[in-house]
């Protein structure tokens, strides 16, 4: 059961300039939420709202809002490509949820890394110091793609906020650029490859190619606003789509749609 | 790079487009995170207008400067992983999490003068909390949409799983009968608690088949059975250090014995030699004083070549072999059968024997056999003085007279003839000079121990092998004394184990046992009992039931997998037990089985050339469903999964082998994964469905075991106890371990939350024999245990038709096969056209398939399958080190990649165990080329020890020494 917590927001007084950016923080946290959502199981009542075409054009409408420049490389037309029936919740469960030694292409990041749980700690540390915790019900662990967006959809919001209310948000920035850099963006690209070498279905595939682009754009973003950091973690922005992933044997499962 | 406010218009639309207004319209939504107490540093002065707490961030160090602290750390163990071992762990929980476990170091020494048992654990065992982390769990109910096998599934709710499960299972009831259900746990995964409680409870209570699968997996020691009457014999492993001669035959402790090993080292330390026979150079052979390695498979001709030596020089201790075996009984010299009543005197009974007493010069009849007319309950001697050797001559019955000597004398003159050491050093490859000095080190060693494992259960011959051992042990007077004597395995009892199947006897059998009862049961009275509890349902061994149903019959009666020492092929063995009772088979020959529901086995790895099952099973199941934790090769055939806790996940009691006297339980650390359940409460939802689902369709009276009418909507309550216990209650668990341990008095009268806590639970006393726990020997607590004290200490009669150790088989099938006495046989592979055998062993890295493909375990390997092969076969085949192969023969291939390595003889290629088909290129697993013909002539019942019943007296699984060809590829 999805649970909500709207937080209201006091709009008196505010500086037009810091609406805009916390507009832009804003429109980051949606997008980041809608990330979070569409890699969730499409259960019959998600899928029902994928066949309306809503969703994908919500993530169009917000990603386009916030870089319109990047999106001809996207083929939006794959987020329309949910195939008959059960078709995509096939997918999803041969892709994500279950296979011979674990799913080909998992969507929890320890899969992809030398340490579950060297990975695991650092996530929960990073939930746990920004006032967060597992939620009981998914009771999925922390690694998920879905957990990751959700935390960097809740940092924004925060981010948001707080520029609006004329406060400082820079250390929900500089926690943004560091759990992008030693998380998402340290692996998508290893499960981006994967999802191809395991000829994935047009949904996902174009999904995680927007995700990445996106993510790559918001890192930019944000160094230009906090600088690096102190961490060298040996990635060039530039080339994080080209990380070298290990050639894998092909599955004998082809993609179905 | 984009010009962040040149997109300002477009995100002010589309915020306003998203229906709100800037901020607020984006909003904050929470499904896999929730709020609680930050652990970063609050600012102190908190921003007036925001909700949003300030938190000081520099950069990710800070995130690690605040201690790292535990929720809680509670008792755990690895329940139903099947490891042979029990080790308690303190588990690490943080944020719902395990992160960790611990040994545990709270076992006490049993005496002053031997080593403790801390810390006991393995490797497995130690990443267990990582490998329930991983991504081989499935975490929510999975539907098969794809043909079998071919990987699609998608996710459906447990309440749509039950249903349809549910209908399929009451179709195949109402079709031909719920012995259609076929309800497999291979074993592998029964513990003590409510894992196996739930499952057991759920197939007797809709009267599925249950495949006993205990010789199906291999581990039923027939050649224990056929001399002792039972299995059962083993210890705690401190007692190993009470030995002074330790031989490893046929096992490999050091890879499969890990928290026990170190007592055989201490041992070492003592001064105590450690012997290994294996053909191969393997991890146990390292830590050997004395290293013998036959030819694979010759091991019978070994132990009767040392025996040969043993009595010829008059090594062997006489007062033990006339009392405890069967080898001074008289044998008629014209039939070479026992000298029975039944020859003696009209109408006189077939299972009374006879000694020649040298007290009064006559024949007196055996005490403790099972015709003694006491109920065969001592084998005390009193004034018999059994003579040894003899050479009389008796009249009979119908006047005529006949020559008598002893088992001892027919023994002795066929060792005379063919197992001399020059004679088995032919067979075993081995030189004389080292049999004999293997034979005078064990029997002058002051006490001497086998140690032989499940390993030793798993070849065509096995019992022959088992039969020499035992014989050894015998000989030199060391089965049955502390630090000696042949070792499998044991089990510890809790007489509190009762109450996880829900049911027992029925009155009228409790009342026929009554009158035992009154006296003190025996073992011998245990096995009758226990006869009648193993033919109250339907179970049919694994072997046998592959193949009447499974698809095997075609491969199995080949030519070439017939034992040409037999007079009869594979078939006439089968009908005739089958036609005589001796073995069940459920359901019968004319009906098939339709629904396949298995939990914690692995069959489609397991069973030999799985493809037979794929092709001649299979397309009889209307459904098959895997209750597992995680996916296995197995699992991938399915069309239902029903995801399971992991063992931290859920509370259980570890069954309780004797290597340690403790009982280990596991108390529940964390939640189950996503949708994952508790076997518990997932086995109670399916019997619950059934019951709900038979109501919905008016069903009700069906075709239960033997055709007996059962109602299906009785299930649940059948399942419950009548409303006892409500399985989808997350205390119910506690609660059965509660009444489990509190109708234990051998674990000290302690409530299940108490042994939870406690995590290992000290034993206080023994408790009676059940269907395969049993040591046969009186716990102290203060004191190592070893096994079969009660007959060699208090005369009590062994569960035989001598009442002893029993050497002599006159059984008309051993006698046609040549088996009657112990002997060396070739397998019937040895005549194979293809050159190389394929052979193994438990391994180090995972415990069957689980582990298998564990990350962590595979670091410490070459990370893929991998066989072990000797440059002597390499070479002529171009075979280089790391090379991939093709494994093959006519019935199935794989490819894996070989290791060179010269501690593996000519002629062997090792393979270790439980790699997943998966693993292997096309799924083609290791057990493809492996037909494992079985010993028909384990099919044999109607004669004293010699019968079936669940967990006792079936053909065995007998995968090695399988006949293959290696090339490159
Ligand atoms: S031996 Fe078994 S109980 Fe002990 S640590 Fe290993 S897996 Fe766990």
């Amino acid at each position: 059961m999805q649970q909500s917590a709207q937080q209201n927001v006091t709009r008196d007084s505010v500086d037009p300039e810091a609406v805009d950016e916390a507009d832009y923080a804003a429109a980051r946290s949606y997008v980041y939420r809608l990330f979070a959502l569409a890699f969730e199981y499409p259960d019959d009542a998600r899928l029902a709202a994928l066949r309306t075409g809503d969703p994908g054009a919500q993530l169009r409408a917000a990603v386009t809002a916030i870089m319109p420049d990047s999106m001809h490389e996207i083929d939006w037309q794959a987020f329309n490509l949910i195939g008959e029936g059960d078709e995509l919740q096939v997918e999803y469960t041969r892709l994500f949820d279950a296979g011979p030694s674990g799913p080909p292409c998992s969507l929890h990041e320890g899969a992809h890394q030398q340490s579950r749980m060297g990975t695991l700690e650092e996530l929960v540390r990073f939930y746990n110091y920004f006032g967060l915790s597992r939620a009981d019900e998914p009771n999925d662990l922390p690694d998920h793609l879905s957990t990751e967006l959700e935390f960097l959809h809740y940092l924004s919001h925060c981010e948001a906020v707080l520029t609006q209310d004329g406060e400082d948000f820079t250390n929900y920035q500089r926690a943004q650029r560091d759990f992008l850099l030693r998380h998402p963006i340290k692996w998508l690209a290893k499960l981006k490859n994967k999802l191809v070498q395991h000829h994935a279905a047009g949904f996902y595939r174009e999904l995680m190619v927007l995700l990445n682009a996106f993510l790559n754009h918001d890192i930019e973003q944000l160094i230009n606003q906090v600088g690096r950091g102190k961490q060298d973690l040996g990635i060039s922005l530039t080339t994080i789509d080209e990380l070298p992933t290990k050639p894998e044997q092909e599955n004998d499962v082809d993609g179905v749609l | 790079m984009t010009d962040k406010n040149s997109a300002t218009v477009s995100r002010r639309t589309f915020l306003l487009g998203a229906g709100g207004v800037g901020v607020a319209a984006a909003g904050l939504s929470l499904y896999r995170l929730k709020t609680r107490q930050p652990t970063g540093r609050v600012l102190p002065e908190p921003p007036p207008k925001s909700q949003i707490k300030q938190i000081a961030y520099g950069d990710h160090a800070d995130i690690y400067r605040e201690q790292w602290t535990w929720d809680k750390v509670v008792k755990g163990t690895h329940t139903r992983a099947n490891c042979i071992s029990a080790c308690s762990w303190d588990v690490y929980v943080k944020e719902g999490i395990v992160w960790r476990e611990e040994q545990d170091a709270v076992y006490r020494q049993s005496r002053p003068d031997t080593p403790d048992f801390n810390p006991r654990g393995c490797q497995k065992g130690a990443c267990y909390s990582d490998l329930q982390a991983s991504e081989s769990r499935v975490t929510h109910p999975l539907k098969r949409v794809g043909e079998r096998g071919e990987g699609k599934w998608k996710r459906i709710s447990w309440d749509q799983a039950l249903e349809e499960i549910a209908d399929k299972m009451i179709d195949a009831a109402i079709e031909q009968g719920t012995e259609t259900i076929i309800f497999d746990n291979g074993t592998t995964n029964a513990g003590f608690g409510p894992e196996t409680a739930g499952e057991i409870r759920f197939a007797n209570a809709i009267e599925a088949t249950q495949i006993d699968s205990w010789a199906g997996v291999g581990d039923l020691p027939m050649g224990a059975i056929q001399t002792w009457g039972m299995y059962n014999c083993e210890g705690t492993s401190d007692d190993w250090f009470r030995s002074d001669y330790i031989v490893i035959w046929v096992g490999n402790p050091s890879i499969t014995r890990i928290p026990e090993m170190h007592f055989m080292h201490e041992a070492r330390y003592r001064g105590a030699k450690l012997v290994v026979i294996a053909p191969d150079m393997n991890a146990s052979t390292l830590h050997a004083d004395l290293w013998i390695n036959p030819k694979p498979e010759t091991d019978a001709a070994l132990g009767l070549a040392a025996a040969h030596y043993i009595i010829e020089n008059n090594l062997y201790e006489a007062d033990y072999i006339r009392e405890q075996t069967d080898l001074p009984i008289l044998v008629r010299k014209d039939t070479d059968k026992f000298l029975r009543e039944a020859d003696l005197a009209r109408g006189g009974a077939d299972n009374l024997f006879y000694f020649w007493d040298e007290n009064t010069n006559k024949v007196a009849e055996v005490p403790g056999c099972e015709g003694d007319g006491s109920g065969g309950r001592s084998l005390a001697l009193g004034k018999i003085n059994p003579a040894l050797s003899v050479d009389q001559t008796i009249t009979l019955a119908d006047g005529s007279q006949v020559g008598v000597y002893t088992v001892f004398d027919r023994l002795r003159s066929m060792l005379d003839e063919q197992y001399t050491p020059d004679k088995a050093a032919e067979i075993t490859g081995l030189s004389p000079k080292l049999i004999r000095r293997f034979a005078e080190g064990l029997a002058k060693a002051p006490t001497a121990m086998i140690f032989a494992s499940w390993g030793a259960c798993k070849h065509y011959h096995s019992d022959l092998f088992q039969r020499a051992m035992i014989l050894l042990m015998n000989l030199t007077g060391n089965q049955g004394k502390p630090g000696g004597g042949m070792r499998i395995a044991a089990w510890w009892n809790m007489e509190g184990l009762d109450n996880m199947a829900g049911h027992g006897m029925s009155t009228m059998d409790m009342l026929k046992l009554m009158p035992k009862a009154i006296r003190g049961m025996t073992p011998r009275d245990y096995e009758d009992a226990f006869r009648i509890y193993g033919g109250n349902g339907p179970n049919s061994p694994l072997m046998p039931f592959l193949y009447v149903h499974g698809g095997y019959k075609e491969l199995w009666d080949r030519e070439d997998m017939q034992d040409d020492t037999l007079p009869k092929g594979v078939a006439d063995y089968v009908r005739q037990s089958l036609d005589n009772n001796w073995v069940s088979m459920h359901p019968a020959q004319d009906r098939h089985p339709q629904v396949f529901i298995f939990t914690g086995c692995n069959p489609l790895r397991r069973w030999p050339a799985p493809q037979y099952a794929l092709k001649g099973l299979w397309p009889k199941l209307d459904c098959v469903v895997s209750v597992n934790f995680r996916m296995s090769t197995s699992s991938l055939y399915a069309d239902y999964f029903l995801p399971i806790a992991g063992y931290y996940e859920k509370h259980g009691i570890k069954y309780g082998q004797t290597y340690v006297p403790y009982i280990c339980t596991s108390d529940k650390a964390v939640e189950p994964l996503g949708e994952s359940k508790t076997d518990w409460e997932a086995f109670g939802l399916i019997s619950r469905a059934i019951a709900e689902r038979a109501k919905a369709r008016g069903v009700t009276s069906v075709r239960g075991f033997k055709d007996r009418s059962l109602d299906l909507r009785e299930t649940y309550n059948k399942h419950t106890s009548n409303g006892d216990y409500d399985p989808t209650d997350p205390e119910d668990p506690v609660k059965l371990i509660d009444t489990i341990f509190r109708n234990s008095p051998n674990c000290g009268n302690i409530s299940g939350q108490e042994a939870l806590e406690m995590g290992a639970v000290p034993l206080t006393g023994s408790a009676p024999p059940s269907l395969i726990y049993q040591t046969s020997s009186d716990y102290d607590p203060n004191d190592t245990h070893w096994p079969h004290r009660w007959f060699v200490e208090d005369k009590v009669a062994w569960p035989t038709i001598t009442g002893r150790q029993q050497f002599m088989l006159d059984h008309p099938w051993y006698i046609e096969a040549g088996e009657d006495l112990p002997v060396h046989k070739d397998p019937p592979h040895a005549r194979s056209k293809y050159p190389l055998r394929i052979n193994g062993g438990h391994n180090r890295w995972s415990i069957h398939a689980i582990w298998r493909d564990h990350k962590l375990m595979l670091r410490l390997q070459r990370g893929q399958p991998v066989c072990i092969m000797n440059s002597a076969d390499c070479e002529p085949r171009g075979i280089s080190n790391g090379d991939m192969a093709r494994i093959y023969n006519d019935i199935g291939e794989f490819e894996v990649m070989v290791k060179v390595a010269p501690a593996t003889q000519p002629g062997e290629v090792i393979i270790y165990h439980a790699w997943e088909s998966y693993q292997f290129k096309g799924w083609k697993g290791q057990q493809e080329p492996v037909a494992a013909p079985w010993k028909a002539i384990h099919m044999a019942g109607g004669y004293g020890q010699l019968h079936y019943r669940v967990y006792y007296g079936a053909p065995g699984h007998a995968p090695r020494g399988a006949p293959i060809e290696v090339e490159r590829v």
